[in-house]
């Protein structure tokens, strides 16, 4: 679905962000996009979209150069940006002005997932609070039935039980025609969702690999004492929490919080076992 | 699927830009229609007061310079609004997310930002005007000849006013004939502020109208000096020496300025295109 290859890219007056970036995204994935801060998720997802351009390099996103931003790309991406701005009008004059711009519009869908997320369509989009926007354009965009779905930390301003339908509603969301991509810093909220982690570092891609292959090479386990099998560790109250390289087959949970950190930390060793 | 341009989608993006401004456009072109409407209430007002040709000849006075002055700043305001929000990241984003083709916001954004509010501007500014001067002509018609006005050309006045104010005044009559590039300065001007909402990030306006005013100092001091350095002592200068209008120059002028204000869109439209978040 989304081929980049060599991909360099710099905002102006700065320092490369990317270069010689090269991925394959896939439809019927959830993708759990992560980084640093100032690593590029959003600036890579907006390559995707076609919101800047690339130095040099190539990105074929179903098909389409998504720098020409052709509607019949656009139609097809749902994109939930990190910051955005709602009109000042009312849900139902909304739906009239943009819905028709989607041809697979779902407007029974829309009106499923407005009443589960308890957006009042009785107030001005602009005037409703920062997470019942956040909700709405989640909403309307999973109601577009767009094959490529990113949202740029869309949980972001979410309370407890919203985090909780977020993850009910995505994890429905996802079909065989289908590819997802989330940034986030909130890796808790990603929890049993994503089947995929992607980790920026250093300028490219350091880590793109499925959950079940991350857990079949890698065990992580909360131990009292470490040994030399250890490839990363963090002190915890009763010992440490630690990945190991899993050589017996053990089942464990991806704990995505300290796989980045390893990432961060002991690149070199991670880098060998998914190369 | 048509990925350049298509009617239906084009129908659409009109539709949604109504949605979400057409309140906000009626509302300042009320304020406009205020605006002239109080300026004339105020001559009327005094008209009815003192039942004075010389009032009436001040409005008539007046109009020209209201027309022009009130024209621009609507104009270049509205010229300058609709693609100034692409200065905002996360409305550009929106933007540029929707499912049109380049070609069809910037149709969209030329017609809202250029030919509505100059046709509405027109609208409104003749219909208030050729209200509130029919009922002075009236007015006039009813006291004038009961009253012994000095010094007051009353008959000519009339005559001309009422020569200019009946039907065919919308399609005929009151055009500048002296210099016709006139009719496509305010295309011209709405062109540049328009180009300037794309151009600029922030304080467009603002910065457009510094532009404009750094360009204009430029040039006529470039005009200025150029023209002493090739000139003097070379050319008379005066009253007598000015060259008469000549019809081929102005529609000259015309071609000259109409292609500068499409060069300005077309730059518009590459900004546009190459816009990024």
């Amino acid at each position: 679905m989304i081929t980049i290859e060599n991909l360099n890219f710099g905002y102006s007056k700065r320092p490369m962000l990317f270069r010689d970036m090269n991925m394959q995204l896939n439809c019927g994935h959830i993708y759990g996009l992560f980084g640093e801060n100032g690593a590029g998720k959003s600036t890579l997802l907006k390559n995707i979209v076609g919101l800047v351009y690339a130095q040099s390099g190539t990105l074929n996103v179903m098909g389409f150069d998504p720098k020409k931003r052709q509607p019949a790309l656009l139609q097809d991406i749902c994109f939930i940006p990190e910051e955005f701005e709602l009109p000042s009008v009312y849900i139902d004059n909304y739906l009239k002005s943009t819905a028709p711009f989607y041809p697979k519009f779902d407007y029974q869908r829309f009106k499923l997932l407005i009443s589960e997320f308890n957006i009042p369509s009785d107030q001005r989009l602009n005037e409703i609070s920062y997470g019942q926007k956040k909700k709405f354009i989640i909403a309307f965009g999973l109601s577009t039935q767009a094959r490529l779905v990113i949202m740029d930390e869309p949980t972001n301003g979410l309370d407890i039980p919203s985090k909780t339908q977020f993850r009910k509603i995505m994890a429905s969301a996802l079909t065989e025609d289908r590819c997802i991509i989330i940034s986030t810093h909130q890796v808790r909220d990603l929890d049993n969702l994503i089947d995929t982690v992607i980790m920026l570092n250093e300028n490219s891609i350091a880590l793109n690999a499925s959950v079940e292959e991350i857990t079949q090479k890698l065990c992580f386990k909360r131990v009292k004492e470490l040994d030399e099998t250890v490839i990363y560790s963090e002190p915890s109250i009763s010992g440490y929490q630690a990945i190991f390289s899993n050589s017996n087959e053990q089942e464990s949970k991806l704990d995505i919080e300290l796989l980045f950190n390893a990432l961060l930390n002991e690149s070199g060793k991670l880098k060998q076992i998914f190369n | 699927m048509n990925n350049t341009f298509d009617i239906k989608r084009f129908e659409l993006l009109m539709k949604r830009q109504w949605l979400e401004f057409g309140k906000i456009y009626v509302i300042s072109l009320g304020i406009v229609a205020g605006i002239i409407i109080g300026f004339y209430g105020l001559f009327f007002f005094n008209l009815i007061k003192d039942r004075s040709a010389g009032e009436f000849i001040s409005l008539l006075y007046l109009r020209g310079p209201l027309f022009c002055i009130l024209g621009v700043l609507f104009l270049t305001i509205a010229a300058n609004t609709h693609f100034s929000q692409l200065g905002q990241k996360p409305k550009l984003i929106v933007e540029l997310m929707i499912p049109a083709s380049t070609l069809e916001k910037f149709l969209i954004g030329l017609f809202i930002s250029i030919f509505l509010p100059l046709l509405s501007y027109l609208l409104v500014f003749f219909l208030i005007d050729f209200t509130f001067v029919f009922v002075y002509v009236s007015d006039l018609k009813n006291t004038y000849y009961a009253q012994s006005i000095e010094n007051i050309h009353i008959e000519s006045v009339k005559e001309a006013v009422m020569n200019t104010y009946y039907p065919d005044y919308f399609f005929e009559k009151n055009l500048p004939t002296l210099f016709k590039p006139l009719y496509v300065i305010p295309i011209f001007i709405s062109s540049l502020f328009f180009l300037g909402s794309v151009y600029f990030t922030k304080s467009q306006y603002v910065k457009t109208m510094i532009s404009l005013m750094v360009f204009c100092g430029i040039w006529i001091t470039f005009i200025v000096y150029t023209t002493k350095y090739l000139f003097e002592d070379k050319v008379k200068i005066g009253s007598y020496n000015l060259i008469e209008s000549n019809q081929s120059a102005e529609w000259l002028t015309v071609v000259f300025i109409a292609l500068l204000s499409i060069v300005f869109w077309a730059i518009t439209y590459v900004r546009l295109r190459e816009k990024e978040v």
